[in-house]
């Protein structure tokens, strides 16, 4: 498995650097190249997988982009995607839990919207999920949590939101040509995540060192790097690969893999068990051994979007880190006292380390050089309701 | 014709050979004058005419019939009294059986609450959990079967929820029954096949649920395309539901919502979520899933998973 995994990345960096300078050659490729869309992203880096019952266009990407920052497209008119999803902190609220559109505390923490489309899963833990289509249904419609509450009863009022205002019927014309009346709940889905899958990330000092940028890495961050490679740290196990995720998917590829790991934040009781109301996959699955399961989130733009952790109980990377190299989360007091670090659920790569305090200056430097300023800032992903 | 097909709906006993010779002489000029006139039918069809069927449906629960403004008492073990707040469930396969033992299985008509071989039974008579405003409900499934004229009908068999060739879809581009927000599953990729909430008074939780839906659902895992297509289940939980003895003409489906908690503290919440919500891990889902004939721990590929006998649906 480790040498798989050194050989994996082994061959991406060589795939990478072999890209540079290289110039493009068209092949008929069986669809790996073909897109309508300006995905705007490396030439060395693989595309996402586009659903053939909603290819990308500029159209719906550019409409979704409006649904997505439009607060009126929730039940009681306060809350847009982008509330919990904001561009300048990578797509991700700040919060240790977000808040619903009717004051609902949820259970888990905003995840960074970047590179989702690369996601062989969606959200936290759930191996249901792997359509962005799909996912939208989740906060647009939910329940339980209430996000943006749109419901039975108010849905139809929503929809004349939309209708009613005056940007809107050019632009769902133009996404959905065909369509005598495109002002409906299914496009409305469709041109969200459209939107979601176009918020694409390569443009790092990471990044582009890989092309051919040497001085965009410090020396620090190389030794970063090089400690987050090692079998000693062991991170690039589950945040390996381009999209620093195991749970990663897109056009090359022949074999998905859907991972989910325990890292031993909780032991409640010595049983294993996770809080009740954010126990991961086992929320889905019932199989006990599925208890604290979670997705691998991308490690891009990491320094940007703290609090860490599915439920946000951790607010820095050098906090992180110490909980990795203790192998685990020890809590002594209160209703979820146990020792993670021996939970019977824990992945067996998170088996602690010794770190000095250089190492760990060099490891949160190397993630430092994982941000992408551009993203943050790229009116191309920007509110377009801001300046009105 | 309406009035003919009001007629067939309570024709199945007790009516005439006078009155059946009429009606099918209609049925067979209606289809003589739709068609052409080179007739080839076998004499096997020749007594096979098209016979409408409605099942109508009741439910209760402490004797009262259930809508949004009945208060019911003595439910389950903590003797709790209660209102609904939602209660609605799909039904498919719907199947007539004859006393020959044939099995007829109902074409369901196109309309608000059925299609694609799928029918919503609805009792909510009330928007927004009963709060908002007069909302229509459904408490009929209405089709039809092709059968002998004199056929004669002993019992019915119904699975609840949402086919699994159905449940995947994409809900917000389907329409009418499939295309209500409240009785999508979208966390778990499909639909509630039976959502039965109800405000308890003095309860531990606003509302103690009931939502029946398929879990474990993962997509087809070598579809390279992720497209979440073809999804399989661990737990389709789909009931079977057989009435035996049950006459379309004059007998009613009783759901009993009594019956359905009488071994649960709807009063409290034992763990998980609110009620039951078909965790596997959830306390409350052994006792509710054992009214329908399941067994909560046990997965499709285990004979014995539906081996139980339901005690919620009967004949009225």
């Amino acid at each position: 498995m480790i040498d798989v995994q050194k050989v994996f990345m082994s061959l991406l960096i060589i795939i990478m650097l072999a890209a540079c300078g290289e110039s493009q050659t068209t092949v008929d490729d069986g669809g790996v190249n073909a897109t309508a869309f300006d995905w705007q992203i490396p030439s060395n880096m693989p595309l996402p997988i586009e659903p053939s019952d909603n290819p990308m266009s500029q159209a719906k990407f550019e409409l979704g982009r409006h649904l997505f920052f439009d607060r009126r497209l929730s039940g009681n008119g306060t809350q847009s995607c982008g509330s919990c999803h904001e561009q300048a902190l990578s797509f991700t609220d700040g919060l240790a839990k977000s808040v619903g559109s009717t004051g609902q505390v949820l259970a888990r923490n905003s995840q960074s919207l970047l590179n989702v489309a690369y996601n062989a899963t969606l959200t936290w833990a759930n191996f249901s999920l792997v359509t962005l289509e799909r996912q939208a249904l989740v906060p647009l419609f939910g329940e339980d949590p209430v996000e943006q509450g749109i419901t039975d009863a108010n849905r139809d009022d929503v929809l004349q939101r939309i209708i009613d205002e005056p940007r809107y019927l050019s632009l769902f014309e133009d996404a959905f040509p065909k369509d005598l009346n495109p002002i409906d709940v299914a496009n409305v889905v469709d041109s969200i995540a459209s939107f979601v899958r176009g918020l694409v990330s390569f443009d790092s000092s990471f990044d582009r060192f890989f092309q051919g940028d040497t001085s965009a890495l410090s020396t620090s961050a190389r030794r970063g790097r090089t400690l987050f490679n090692g079998e000693d740290l062991e991170c690039f196990h589950c945040h390996g690969g381009y999209n620093f995720s195991d749970s990663t998917v897109d056009r090359n590829m022949t074999f998905i893999s859907r991972p989910f790991h325990n890292t031993g934040l909780f032991n409640i009781g010595g049983t294993g068990a996770y809080p009740e109301d954010n126990s991961g996959l086992i929320e889905l699955t019932g199989k006990p051994s599925d208890m604290g399961k979670f997705r691998a989130p991308t490690l891009r733009n990491i320094a940007i979007t703290a609090p860490y952790m599915h439920d946000g109980s951790m607010s820095s990377l050098g906090e992180v880190i110490d909980f990795y190299a203790a192998g685990g989360r020890n809590i002594e007091s209160g209703p979820n006292t146990g020792d993670g670090r021996f939970s019977p659920f824990k992945d067996g790569f998170i088996s602690g380390f010794d770190l000095t305090e250089q190492d760990k200056t060099d490891l949160i430097v190397f993630l430092n050089s994982l941000t992408d300023n551009t993203f943050l800032t790229n009116p191309r992903f920007g509110n377009p309701w801001e300046a009105l | 014709m309406q009035a003919l097909k009001e007629y067939f709906k309570t024709r199945h006993k007790n009516v005439s050979r006078t009155a059946l010779s009429i009606s099918t002489m209609l049925l067979l000029a209606a289809c003589s004058s739709s068609s052409d006139s080179n007739s080839s039918s076998s004499n096997d069809s020749d007594s096979r005419i098209e016979i409408p069927i409605t099942i109508p449906f009741s439910a209760q629960a402490s004797g009262l019939s259930v809508d949004c403004a009945a208060t019911f008492t003595g439910l389950g073990v903590a003797n709790a009294s209660g209102s609904i707040l939602d209660f609605r469930f799909y039904v498919h396969n719907v199947t007539l059986i004859s006393d020959s033992g044939g099995r007829y299985e109902v074409t369901l008509d196109d309309n608000n609450y059925q299609g694609g071989g799928v029918g919503l039974v609805d009792f909510q008579d009330m928007d927004d959990t009963c709060s908002g405003a007069v909302a229509s409900t459904n408490k009929q499934i209405t089709g039809s079967v092709t059968a002998d004229e004199d056929v004669v009908f002993n019992d019915l068999e119904f699975t609840i929820g949402v086919p699994a060739n159905l449940n995947h879809e994409d809900p917000s581009a389907a329409t009418g029954h499939l295309n209500i927000l409240g009785m999508h599953w979208n966390w778990q990729g499909g639909y509630k096949h039976i959502r039965m909430d109800v405000a308890v008074v003095g309860g531990a939780v606003p509302s103690w649920n009931f939502h029946l839906g398929s879990t474990g659902c993962t997509p087809d895992p070598t579809d390279p395309l992720n497209t979440g297509a073809a999804v399989s289940c661990d737990r389709t939980n789909l009931p079977i539901v057989s009435l035996a003895n049950f006459d379309p003409a004059s007998d009613t489906v009783l759901v009993d919502y009594g019956e359905l908690v009488s071994t649960s503290d709807v009063s409290a919440n034992a763990g998980g979520a609110p009620g039951c919500m078909s965790g596997q891990t959830d306390p409350e889902c052994a006792a509710i899933f054992s009214k329908l004939g399941m067994d909560v721990t046990l997965d499709d590929s285990t004979e014995n998973y539906q081996s139980g006998t339901q005690t919620v649906f009967s004949v009225m």
